[in-house]
């Protein structure tokens, strides 16, 4: 296959299907393994395209119904904010989550 | 799963995969276990920092068992065959007119602890190699540079822990994720075996590398440790051209990963009380922030993508526990890491291997047995800290 | 200047363009408008290309259109990483192409106010749910405060051009664009603050009371808010994702997702391509096909993997009395062009959705439009960690909510597709119910509130016995007996 003629499934990291099929073969199977093993889901978009893809992609390859492949972890900034701003907020009294 | 192994390592984080791995490779018949994912504890919400202690005496112990672990670590890759995202990280110390006398003392003794060259830079040196360091509006009087050493980086700890487990299981270790361990049985002052949710094992011999939750393991064979979770948090920016040298100061840790992405944090030293909440506040990021921002200010545009939090095992002195218990023999701690738990790894896979192939007692492992917290241990380490 | 992609005759919209302004791309000069985006401006201008991808160079280029996904990242005014798609072209601008990662920022200070609000009500996202929660709640008596990321307010409602149907109260008649001034004026009859551009950051409690508290921040120019916002309830109307699809060269530009290509024509007045090709014939395939026509773009055709057409019959057959063929059971093969889409091969499928081979046909394409459906967008109740389920009738993982809207934490609610994809009237509904539910609780004019939560119910139960909304029914109610099972369970 010509390399240009790739299917991308991450677009920040360049990640591919067939490297993310691979990866479910291999035994990662969950959105959570297969973010720490091929980066995918980690880019600049925070996994909003990728995942359920991949989510999906992992039902189909191993059988396993959609609703027990779990979303991966959401962690805040929900948004890229600069370090700058992030570091101007009111000390203290968060709990976070 | 297997119904005995020679050798039992609870945990699969960065410390118990490398036990794995050694104990592996010199044919010892190993099986690991680990509650959830392997590096899902400390190792994987870490910065993966492969770190030198700056030295103090007391310290000198701990400075030589990182060093000894840092210089491991650089042929990992090779040794592994597998790509684990080693990057060196060159530093920058910088010293402010009231650190100086503490700072040249504290270099002198590096230097001599650890026979390191350390050269030292006045601003003007330090803006030709970094001109992105801001030294004109900081009370910068120079900065400590550990030259061609190359002995500070980070690694990626999924790959990290991935290549080390690949390469044990090759040697024929068994590993057992998802299984969590209930209980250690000990007979006669003899341990007999581990019961996890997925069955039995029968062992004599247990390998606490358990991390945050290792005082609860210990507690199954009926041994008391001081170690203790404690919560600790961390961020990672979008990837960024290679800085080649980054400030370092005080107790932040912050490092470029090899895709650009800065990791940072701070070294904890306020006494909260201890926990296994993983929340991520932000408020423990401001001092990083704003120190990167204070000496970078260029990063104050730079995007955070991510922050978390995960928790460190600390003991009393803040130093590692490590080597087999007195009152119980069988069990073998390598625990109480600290921030310092991937840096200390490839020293701990080392001596426990060799506690238990070769009998042999280190006396680097010696020194960081559980008995010195039997003993005057304040004076033995001259650290201490009021826990809650 | 090339000024041929912008649209200057619409039978529906017109265009009122800002006042002409200069920038600079690669240091060459570009024209656009003022209130037009970076992106949106060098699309006009013929840049069809934003980036080359991080490991394999791929050409990336215009996508989301929405801030979401990172096709058009850039470096603006010495700053790298900036999404230029909701940041506005200003005068005198710089902007360059970023590579694989961005070169540290010039600028070496940052300005950032903090501001701390105290509201009864905080709305993220201000589409259908979220406008209609800010009327519903403000008209009830509660302070509120609304934030979204898009410097224009409505959602996705600003994009669409044709007529909704429904009920009279959710603007039956109407078109999407003219519901969206409406209810911004309606907004506006009533007292409390509206914040655009301004971005969730994430939900932090406060540590000893568990008091609702968060972080916002808003982007003005060069410089920064940020707010830390003290809510006694949180509503999250953050809408949809669009789906991707997974096919051989699918980053090449040229291929958008059909939000995307509703903000460059409907929204900024761009023609995003000259011949295109639908891929999914539900009713955003079939309303945007019918948009790209109106836009004056040639639609070669709609293809659509099922054996039946997914969206509504009126849609569909608007199309194809203009000609445009619905191709069942096809799917897309293969695309041709090296920096951007020159065309497309399509293939017949089989039962078990296998390629026929034979059947492959060449479609002159310049434009490949992906609408195959919707996800919620569920990062901010899941990262303040609401409980979620998978339900297929809402399109995927959802917080878990009752009938007044409330997820699995107290005082944090949904709204719209956000809670599961569903269209527009019964989004309106929602935030309408979530408005009076806050309001009831807050005891606040407690009948009224009571009333107009009512009928809204009624009209939504209504609403939702049509044939396309039967699933959505029947998923909400798993939903909520998930609920129950979780607050039995607390108890």
């Amino acid at each position: 296959m010509n390399t240009n003629q790739k299917t991308i499934i991450c677009f920040c990291e360049d990640i591919t299907k067939e490297e993310i099929l691979k990866a479910i073969e291999q035994g990662y199977t969950t959105a959570n393994e297969i973010k720490r093993h091929l980066r995918a889901g980690m880019g600049e978009c925070q996994g909003r395209g990728c995942m359920p893809q991949i989510m999906k992609l992992i039902s189909q390859k191993t059988g396993k119904p959609r609703e027990e492949i779990l979303p991966p972890t959401d962690r805040a900034p929900i948004k890229p904010v600069p370090l700058g701003v992030m570091g101007k907020i009111s000390k203290g009294n968060q709990k976070g989550v | 799963m297997k119904k005995t192994a020679e050798v039992i390592i609870i945990g699969g984080g960065i410390s118990g995969c490398t036990i794995a791995y050694n104990l592996s490779k010199e044919n010892v018949d190993t099986v690991l276990v680990e509650k959830g994912s392997l590096a899902s504890g400390a190792t994987g919400r870490s910065g993966s920092m492969i770190w030198n202690i700056w030295g103090t005496d007391p310290d000198k112990e701990l400075a030589k068992l990182g060093l000894s672990s840092t210089r491991k670590f650089a042929e990992l890759e090779e040794e592994l065959g597998y790509d684990i995202e080693y990057t060196p990280s060159d530093y920058l110390t910088i010293v402010t007119p009231e650190e100086e006398e503490h700072y040249r003392k504290a270099m002198a003794i590096t230097q001599k602890n650890l026979g390191l060259h350390i050269e030292y830079l006045k601003p003007d040196e330090i803006k030709k190699i970094a001109p992105y360091i801001d030294v004109d509006n900081n009370p910068v009087v120079g900065a400590y540079h550990l030259c061609n050493h190359r002995i500070n980086a980070g690694a990626n700890p999924f790959y990290t822990v991935e290549a080390l487990i690949t390469n044990a299981k090759r040697a024929g270790a068994k590993i057992y994720t998802d299984t969590e361990v209930t209980d250690i049985e000990v007979e006669n002052g003899k341990i007999e075996g581990i019961l996890t949710t997925k069955g039995k094992i029968k062992t004599h011999t247990v390998i606490n590398a358990a991390g945050a939750w290792s005082s609860d393991v210990a507690k199954m064979a009926g041994i008391k440790i001081p170690t203790m979770p404690y919560r600790d948090e961390a961020f990672v920016t979008e990837p960024l051209m290679h800085l080649p040298y980054l400030a370092e100061r005080g107790d932040i840790w912050w490092r470029q990963e090899k895709n650009g992405q800065i990791i940072a944090g701070e070294e904890t030293h306020i006494i909260r009380k201890p926990e296994y909440n993983a929340a991520a506040s932000l408020g423990p990021l401001q001092r990083p922030i704003h120190t990167i921002q204070q000496y970078i200010p260029q990063l104050g545009n730079v995007n955070i993508l991510r922050h978390w939090g995960g928790f460190e095992d600390v003991t009393p002195d803040k130093l590692p526990i490590v080597g087999e218990v007195d009152e119980l023999k069988g069990l073998i701690l390598a625990c109480g890491c600290d921030g310092f738990g991937f840096s200390f790894s490839q020293a701990h896979g080392k001596l426990i291997t060799d506690l238990i192939v070769r009998q042999e007692k280190s006396k680097v492992m010696e020194y960081f047995n559980l008995r010195r917290f039997a003993r005057k241990y304040r004076e033995y380490t001259g650290r201490w800290y009021d826990w809650p | 200047m090339k000024e041929k992609q912008r649209i200057l005759k619409h039978p529906v919209l017109d265009f009122k363009r800002g006042r002409k302004i200069n920038f600079h791309f690669e240091r060459k000069g570009i024209t656009g408008y003022e209130n037009e985006s970076i992106a949106a401006a060098l699309f006009a201008s013929g840049v069809k290309v934003f980036r080359k991808s991080k490991r394999f160079g791929h050409p990336e280029g215009w996508f989301c259109g929405i801030g979401k996904c990172s096709s058009c990242l850039m470096r603006v005014n010495g700053i790298p990483s900036t999404r230029t798609c909701i940041t506005p072209a200003r005068e005198g601008m710089q902007v360059e192409p970023q590579s694989a990662k961005g070169m540290l920022p010039d600028k070496t200070s940052i300005q950032v106010a903090r501001k701390e609000e105290h509201v009864q009500v905080l709305i993220i996202g201000s589409g259908p749910a979220g406008l209609e929660a800010g009327i519903t709640s403000r008209k009830l008596g509660l302070t509120t405060l609304i934030i979204d990321e898009n410097p224009v307010p409505g959602g996705q409602l600003i994009k669409q051009t044709h007529k909704f149907f429904g009920s009279k109260e959710e603007y039956a008649g109407l078109r999407g664009f003219e519901i969206a001034r409406i209810m911004l004026a309606q907004l506006k009859n009533y007292k409390g603050t509206y914040l655009t551009e301004t971005s969730a950051i994430g939900y932090y409690p406060e540590e000893e009371t568990g008091k609702h508290k968060f972080l916002a921040v808003k982007k003005q120019n060069d410089s920064y808010q940020l707010l830390e916002i003290n809510a006694d309830n949180i509503i999250i109307t953050s809408g949809a994702n669009e789906n991707y699809l997974p096919f051989p060269k699918n980053y090449l530009p040229g291929i958008y997702g059909a939000g995307g290509v509703q903000t460059l024509m409907n929204v900024y007045g761009i023609k995003p391509g000259n011949r295109a090709l639908i891929i999914g014939a539900g009713n955003v395939g079939l309303i945007v096909g019918y948009q790209l026509l109106q836009a004056g773009v040639e639609v070669k055709a709609v293809v659509e993997a099922m054996t039946h057409i997914g969206g509504y019959l009126v849609h569909a057959s608007k199309l194809a009395r203009l000609g445009v063929p619905i191709l069942l059971r096809h799917t897309i093969k293969e695309v041709k062009g090296e920096e951007y889409v020159t065309g497309a091969t399509i293939i017949e499928i089989n039962e078990n959705m296998q390629p026929i081979e034979g059947t492959e046909r060449e479609m002159d394409v310049d434009l490949i439009l992906i609408a195959v459906g919707l996800s919620a967008s569920t990062k901010i109740p899941f990262q303040a960690g609401c409980e979620k389920m998978f339900v297929p009738e809402l399109g995927g993982w959802v917080p878990i909510h009752n009938e007044n809207m409330e997820t699995t934490i107290k005082g944090i609610y949904v709204a719209g597709d956000v809670s599961g994809i569903a269209e527009a009237s019964t989004a309106m509904l929602e935030g309408r119910i979530v408005g009076a539910a806050i309001a009831e609780k807050e005891a606040l004019n407690p009948e009224a509130s009571q009333r107009v939560k009512e009928s809204a119910l009624t009209e939504l139960n209504q609403l939702r016995k049509s044939s396309l909304l039967k699933a959505v029914a029947a998923g909400k109610i798993k939903c909520q007996q998930k609920w129950n099972e979780a607050k039995n369970h607390e108890q």
